[in-house]
């Protein structure tokens, strides 16, 4: 009897052991996580993955803005000089680990957030959402094709192990394209995402203005290699009606203490200051925005001309660097550094009203209808840009405008001027304009080097001075980085693709920070 | 749902403890001695029919409760084993004959006993004496170093209780764990070893194999550490105190250079992390911003500074257990106490472990009623972080300047003219720079966890040959970490902050077997289970960061600047059901057969179940045929299983994480679309064998193990939409052997040697990874990644190198530094050992025992990241050659590679920061040979004995000395090859800012009342 207990005994555990699995479904759904079925049904949801989108697609988080453009563009671009001993590509060695996690950041963090708004949105009839998402695919990917030439673009999310590279050419006539269709739905008005969208707050108008400015900035940029495609894009874009020419329209991406302003975190880490060729140029205009982007040196005055901004030359041995730098040169202004330091923790700058105008100035310099003379949109340019920048009145801009000072040297005469350009637009030198436009351009972007430094390789303009020293046989001193190399984990990963893309017309088999790329034919 | 399941599975244990009938049952007791005469302390005796069991004292006196007609077994590690019947008697003394290990009692799946000749499968009982005196201070486990053939154990830099790694049988597992699984008086640990007690702790055996696994689940398929507690003893009481002191220090530093301080080409810095300065001498060196360090500063060396910022470290451990017990209760206590300071200052432990056993003998011996608790509070102060993060001290210890004193250096901070806190650096505001003692009186943090082990089992007689055990067990640790940095803390806080981690995790077993155990006749023995377990595992923590304080140095989350929360969770549970039989015939062929069957929550549900088996065979063949006479014992045994097993929680679906401020991500790796079940097989054959009349034994064993269908992440092109997808996949084989061989050289009464060595060689292959994929590379950093290559060993560690000619000749750049690939391409090396062997001689003369262990690695290379930093610091001995006119790559450094055309002198400072330094260090310059052998355990120990004690109130009294890790026999690599800063995996053969391994001293004194 007993026996026959405890066998029913068994029995019953058996059962009770066996037959739970019942809720193992629950047990393994993470109460923490959003399933995609979710985000599906929710606007509001999407609206958040819409704005880490915007955020991460400008590289926002602090480690990702370094390793993808504060270690590359920005010196690249002549704004800052590297002050930290192990910070190779200032000597234009392109070192493969940042760069790497800087293609992830894109490609990793930021394209799939950008894909699911944009199914997400266009599943659900949201058009004006669907738009907007648009708008941001083409303001990140060209930030992308710029840095590389050829990418993965079009077959982004093929869930294959080879993802096929666009060539740049048809990447660009796809951005003007989607800029259409784009801008097309936008003029209707309206909004979407109003809640989270940390550009414009959902209004759709806005946003119009933002795709019709991404075109002209992209038209620009295939000036050189098809200029009817360049005219065609650019007077479209001025025959909008929607472009960002006040700055209460600027593109930026709005900030919070949890989502900062990179720069607001790295330059914390006293590892770059201001560059040669800024103090150079500052300097030598009297530039007032000289005293708002940038800081006096720590140790003050060391040149010997009386004004405590020093600039360092780009390039330093490791040997030189082996000393501090950083007192005897400006950091960027405290309007940039940590909150608790006085920093202002400002937006993320995606596109301002000032390139606008320089955009339309090289435009009308180069024949193309847009409304105005590139003297008018030169100087307007300036205007716009002092005005936000500084506050100053229109005497004092009107006498930068007329100036005739020319830039200085850096280290108190021992090296000459970086260029010898004034501020006073020159109308019968169409070259010498073309460097005024660019040079001011480049001082009315700051600080986004990313787009600096783009136009620096497609106009060589500004002028830079020779790097100290060059560590890449490729690139001389005297000569910028042209684009960046294949990463690592491409050729890893994705091998076949990325040597298709190297042995494209458009590489034409060269993989080097030299090759040029598509739209660089000047 | 879940609730009613467990509330009936509760209703069995409680169902099955009511109704039962007494019998007569006495206590037997007695004295167990060698051939000699000598005294067994620590044998075991276990009444068969029971399983109830208790051990020896110092004197070998034992006392048990059984009934006439149940048989006594008596064992001891290296006598043979003897089985009594209790009749009319009370007293049983016996005398056991040395020499045969293969009649050892050996502990095996679910705290069952089995004798060692019945086994299948290659189990080594380990030489736990000296377990609770030699105390290592990181983890307990350290201390079967050089004890189990082919273990392999690692420690993690956290400096007082450190996680260690331990492998047997070599890596298997690509993305998940390659340890082996904890089982403590048959209950797996889902928690680490570190802070149980080894005071508490019985015995100790090591199943090598994955043959465990059918009878503890998947978890178990990297072999299996039994740990058996003590336990009281029925008709005795005794009180035991185990008081041990220790001292330790660093046994390995980096050699440094003391002719060159701060500076760079040449010239001084006060600002300067480097020491590419000038000649040391006399000239003042002034670097601090200190009001308070006045004065000169000489320019001379410190050649000790990087060692004066290490204590000695100190630990004291007491414990007082109780034994007592009567027939039907038997009970033992446990408390210890540890009191650890490491050899970082400020790095502390405190310990409280309780233990209590209870086993309750009822209805006349028919049901046994286990319960034991076991309470473990720790605080740790200051564990130290690992790797290059800005808060581990050895970061920046290890990079002092040649020039720095002690003494301004331990001046960390100062007031400001603006009355600000700040640190005292020489180059303020440095990313990645700080004052090594400002970073441990400045950056802190506190560590309590709370543990609760404990189990309760139910065993009910039903009749003579059947029984049913089931049992709850539990294994629950809430932990909480509070981190403090202080303003002036550079970069990671530079307006100071608080952070804090709040976590549970639990672990829950409820099992039941069945047993069924007859002598179906004089020849045929049979033993039959059936079984099964029910497992939750679940955590959950929440993570809090203040983003800087408000109000300066003041640890609150109120004080935040910017507060944000994390919060994970982790949730699995598993049902199984299994079989495990024995079939002996003439108690000298075994064949073993056992089958499992899981289901897991963690697999889709439709797929979720998964099955594995063993079967194995052993044959005592000297029972069976004739053997030379020198043979006295010959056992062949082989054995096959296979062993599935599930993946991680969440796993199916990718999911969209919320992330502070307000943004949704999209997870990045895509799930397994078709996932099946991860599968290890394993062969494995042996003998053991003993010669001599019993004086020599050899264990030997081949295996060979496949682990297939693995789950891993698979780096997937990332414009594909996902960067990294699960896929099954891989086959790593590990192929082996492993010899034990005891050796009694010495067996006269007064003075007694034995020799044990062991040895063991493992070989890996990666044979498969997946379609398509000949390569995968994971945990990379700027120094290193590792990888796994098809046709290659498990492991490869890859990182920049020289580039090379056709024939092998280094390329030079124009400036005289050798050109170094642009990307980690080159295969440095690999960490895994050739073979691995330990030698154990143990003396006894009268009182006297003398015993110590040399521990052998040989082979694998190691690369240390904090050695690329310090060449290119100026601080390495070798960055000293030629700071007057250069040196020359394969003449003055680097002389045994050459050349590809004649170099230009360069000098050092280009030359090192060129190879060496963080962000683009050449792995293959620093790649080192991980051969070493070292003086792992030494100990020397005098009981008194009974005549000297006569007058006082103590039973024994022991003393002893015991030093652990004294010294190098040889190393080649210029750190120690062991030391790692996590167990993950990819940390195998990589030194990042380690803290140095230790040599310890210590005293011990045992008294028994």
């Amino acid at each position: 009897m007993k026996y026959l207990f405890s066998k029913f005994i068994l029995f019953v555990s058996l059962i009770v052991l066996v037959g739970c699995t019942e809720d193992f479904e629950e047990i393994n759904t993470n109460p923490l996580s959003l399933s995609t079925g979710k985000l599906a049904e929710s606007q509001v949801l999407q609206g958040q993955a819409f704005a880490q989108a915007q955020y991460t697609s400008m590289m926002g988080l602090h480690w990702r803005f370094q390793i993808s453009q504060s270690l590359f563009s920005d010196l690249w671009a002549g704004y800052y000089a590297t002050t930290a001993v192990g910070f190779d590509s200032d000597r234009f060695t392109q070192v493969g680990r940042w760069a790497d996690l800087a293609w992830g950041s894109f490609y990793g963090i930021s394209a799939p957030q950008i894909k699911l708004v944009e199914d997400l949105a266009r599943e659900s009839g949201n058009t004006i959402g669907e738009a907007m998402a648009k708008v941001v695919r083409v303001n990140g990917y060209h930030r992308i094709t710029d840095y590389w030439g050829p990418i993965p673009y079009s077959q982004y999310g093929n869930e294959e192990l080879s993802v096929p590279y666009d060539l740049q050419s048809d990447i660009y006539q796809n951005f003007f394209t989607t800029l259409d269709e784009a801008s097309s739905a936008l003029s209707a008005g309206g909004s979407s995402f109003a809640g989270s969208d940390r550009m414009y707050g959902g209004n759709a108008s806005k946003w119009r203005k933002l795709a019709e400015s991404l075109r002209l900035r992209l038209a620009m940029r295939v000036k050189y290699v098809n200029p009817s495609l360049s005219k065609t894009q650019a007077e479209k874009a001025f025959s909008s009606g929607a472009l960002i020419t006040d700055p209460s329209d600027n593109a930026t991406v709005s900030t919070d203490g949890t989502n900062r302003n990179p720069l607001e975190t790295i330059t914390d880490w006293g590892e770059f200051r201001m560059s040669a060729t800024m103090e150079s140029i500052l300097k030598g205009y009297g530039d007032p925005r000289m005293q708002v982007y940038f800081d006096p040196a720590a140790a003050g005055d060391s040149d010997g001309d009386g004004i405590p901004y020093e600039g360092l030359q780009n390039g330093q041995t490791k040997v030189t660097l082996g000393t501090s730098q950083n007192a005897g040169h400006s950091d960027v202004n405290v309007f940039y550094r940590d909150v608790a330091k006085g920093g202002k923790n400002p937006p993320i700058d995606v596109l301002r009203a000032s390139e606008v105008h320089f955009l339309l100035a090289e435009a009308a310099l180069a024949g193309y209808n847009v409304g105005g003379s590139a003297k008018s949109y030169y100087e307007s340019g300036i205007k716009v840009s002092m005005k936000e920048r500084t506050g100053a009145s229109d005497a004092d801009i009107a006498a930068y405008t007329s100036s005739l000072k020319t830039p200085v040297s850096f280290d108190g005469g021992t090296t000459p001027a970086v260029s010898s350009i004034p501020v006073k637009f020159n109308e019968s030198n169409n070259e010498i304009a073309l460097e005024q436009i660019i040079t001011q351009k480049w001082l009315a972007l700051f600080p986004n080097g990313w787009e600096a430094w783009a136009e620096a390789r497609r106009t060589g303009y500004p002028r830079q001075y020779p790097r100290a020293a060059s560590d890449n046989p490729d690139v001389p001193k005297d000569k910028i980085p042209a684009r960046m190399i294949y990463t690592s984990s491409e050729f890893t990963t994705n091998g076949e693709a990325v040597k298709a893309a190297i042995s494209s017309s458009e590489l034409g088999g060269s993989d080097k920070n030299s090759t040029k790329l598509w739209w660089n034919k000047k | 749902m879940r609730i009613v399941s467990k509330a009936k599975t509760f209703l069995c244990l409680i169902l099955l403890s009511t109704g039962f009938v007494f019998s007569q049952q006495r206590n037997v007791s007695g004295t167990v001695t060698d051939d000699q005469g000598v005294p067994l302390p620590g044998a075991t005796v276990i009444v068969q029919e029971t399983n109830s069991g208790t051990t020896t004292d110092f004197d070998g006196n034992y006392t048990i409760s059984a009934e006439d007609g149940q048989t006594l077994i008596i064992s001891f590690v290296g006598y043979a084993t003897q089985e009594i019947t209790v009749s009319n008697s009370s007293s049983y003394n016996v005398a056991l004959q040395s020499g045969n290990a293969l009649d050892e009692v050996v502990v095996t799946s679910l705290g069952i006993k089995r004798q060692k000749r019945e086994l299948t499968y290659a189990t080594q009982n380990v030489d736990s004496e000296g377990i609770d005196e030699s105390r290592p201070n990181g983890n307990l486990v350290n201390s079967l170093q050089g004890k189990v053939a082919g273990i392999s154990i690692q420690t993690t830099s956290q400096g007082v209780s450190s996680a260690s790694k331990v492998v047997l049988r070599g890596n298997r597992s690509i993305a998940g764990s390659s340890q082996p699984l904890y089982i403590v008086d048959g209950v797996p640990l889902g928690g680490d070893i570190t802070d149980l007690s080894p005071d508490d702790i019985a015995s100790i055996s090591v199943l090598r194999g994955s043959n465990a696994a059918a009878i503890y689940g998947a978890r178990a398929n990297n072999g299996a550490i039994i740990i058996t507690t003590k336990s009281g003893q029925a008709g005795s009481f005794s009180v035991n105190v185990n008081s041990t002191l220790t001292m330790e220090t660093p046994n390995i530093l980096f050699d440094y250079q003391n002719e060159y301080g701060q500076g760079s080409g040449g010239v001084f810095s006060s600002f300067s992390t480097d020491s590419w300065g000038p000649k040391l001498g006399g000239s003042q060196a002034h670097w601090s911003f200190s009001p308070d360090i006045s004065g000169s500063i000489p320019y001379q060396a410190n050649p000790d500074n990087v060692m004066d910022f290490f204590n000695t470290g100190m630990s004291l451990a007491n414990n007082i257990s109780v034994t007592s017990g009567s027939e039907k209760m038997t009970t033992y206590f446990g408390y210890t106490n540890d009191i650890r300071t490491g050899i970082v200052p400020g790095n502390e432990l405190e310990r409280h472990n309780i233990n209590l056993k209870i086993d309750n003998n009822m209805l006349d011996g028919k049901l046994k009623l286990s319960s034991r608790v076991n309470y473990i509070k720790s605080t740790i102060d200051n564990q130290l972080a690992q790797w290059e993060s800005f808060d581990n001290p050895l970061r920046h210890a290890y990079r002092l300047p040649r020039n720095i004193r002690t003494q301004d250096a331990e001046v960390f901070e100062f007031v400001d003219s603006s009355g600000n806190v700040k640190q005292n650096y020489w180059k303020p505001r440095d990313n990645g720079g700080a004052n090594p003692y400002w970073t441990i009186n400045r950056n802190l943090n506190e560590v309590l966890t709370d543990r609760v082990l404990g189990y309760t089992s139910l065993t009910y007689q039903i009749n003579d040959d059947l029984s049913l055990l089931v049992r709850s067990s539990i294994d629950n640790t809430n932990f909480t970490r509070e981190s403090r940095f202080y303003n002036d803390s550079y970069i990671i806080a530079d307006n100071g902050n608080y952070q804090t981690s709040n976590s549970r995790s639990l672990e829950w077993n409820n099992d039941f077997l069945l047993t069924y155990d007859k002598d179906l006749s004089d020849n045929l023995s049979l033993n039959l289970n059936i079984g099964g377990n029910n497992r939750v595992n679940k955590s959950k923590g929440v993570n809090t960061n203040n983003g800087g304080l408000n109000a300066p140095n003041i640890f609150a989350l109120s004080n935040a600047q910017n507060l944000t929360a994390s919060q994970f969770i982790s949730e699995r549970e598993v049902n199984s059901l299994y079989g495990f039989g024995n079939l002996g015939y003439k108690n000298a062929l075994f064949v073993d057969l056992t089958y499992r069957s899981d289901w897991s929550s963690t697999l889709p549900v439709e797929n979720n179940r998964y099955d594995y088996y063993s079967a194995g065979l052993s044959a005592i063949l000297s029972d069976f045929i004739t053997m030379p006479s020198f043979i006295d014992f010959f056992k062949l045994r082989g054995s096959l299983a296979e062993v599935g097993n599930d993946t991680n929680p969440y796993s199916l679906e990718r999911l969209a994480n919320l992330e502070s401020g307000g943004f949704i991500s999209l997870q990045t790796t895509a799930p397994a679309s078709d996932l099946r079940p991860e599968k290890t097989t394993s062969l494995e054959l042996g003998f053991d064998t003993t010669f001599f009349n019993q004086r020599v034994n050899l264990d030997f064993t081949y295996y060979k193990s496949n682990s297939i269908d693995q789950l891993f992440r698979q780096d997937v092109p990332q414009a594909s939409g996902v960067t990294s997808k699960f896929i099954n996949g891989g086959d790593i084989q590990n192929e082996g052997i492993e010899a034990v061989l005891s050796v009694g050289l010495l067996t006269n009464t007064d003075l007694k040697w034995d020799v044990t060595f062991n040895y063991a060689a493992n070989r890996s292959e990666v044979i498969r990874l997946a379609e398509g994929l000949e390569s995968l590379s994971y945990g990379g950093d700027f120094m290193r990644r590792y990888q796994l290559d098809v046709g290659l060993p498990w492991g490869s560690i890859y990182s920049r190198g020289f580039e090379r000619d056709a024939q092998g000749r280094v390329l030079m750049n124009a400036n005289g530094t050798p050109v170094i690939t642009s990307g980690q391409s080159v295969n440095i090396g690999n960490f895994n050992p050739d073979w691995l062997g330990g030698i154990l001689n143990s003396f006894s003369y009268k009182n006297f025992n003398f015993r110590f262990l040399i521990d052998i690695r040989q082979g694998g290379e190691v690369v240390s990241f904090t050695k690329t930093i310090l060449a290119s610091d100026g601080l390495l001995a070798e960055t000293a050659i030629g700071r007057q006119g250069g040196i020359r790559f394969g003449t003055d450094v680097y002389t045994n590679e050459t050349p590809a055309s004649s170099p230009t002198a360069v000098d050092p400072e280009t030359f090192w920061t060129s190879i060496g330094g963080r962000n683009s260090p050449a792995g293959e310059a620093f790649v080192e040979d991980a051969s070493n052998i070292r003086l792992r355990e030494m100990s020397l120990s005098y009981g008194f004995g009974q005549s000297s004690l006569q007058n006082t109130p103590f039973e024994n009294v022991k003393l002893s000395l015991v030093g652990r890790n004294l010294f190098f026999l040889s190393n080649n690599a210029s750190i120690d090859p062991e030391a790692i800063h996590g167990t993950a995996t990819a940390n195998d053969g990589y030194e990042a800012f380690s803290l140095p391994t230790t040599r310890s001293i210590g005293l011990n004194l045992k008294l028994g009342f």
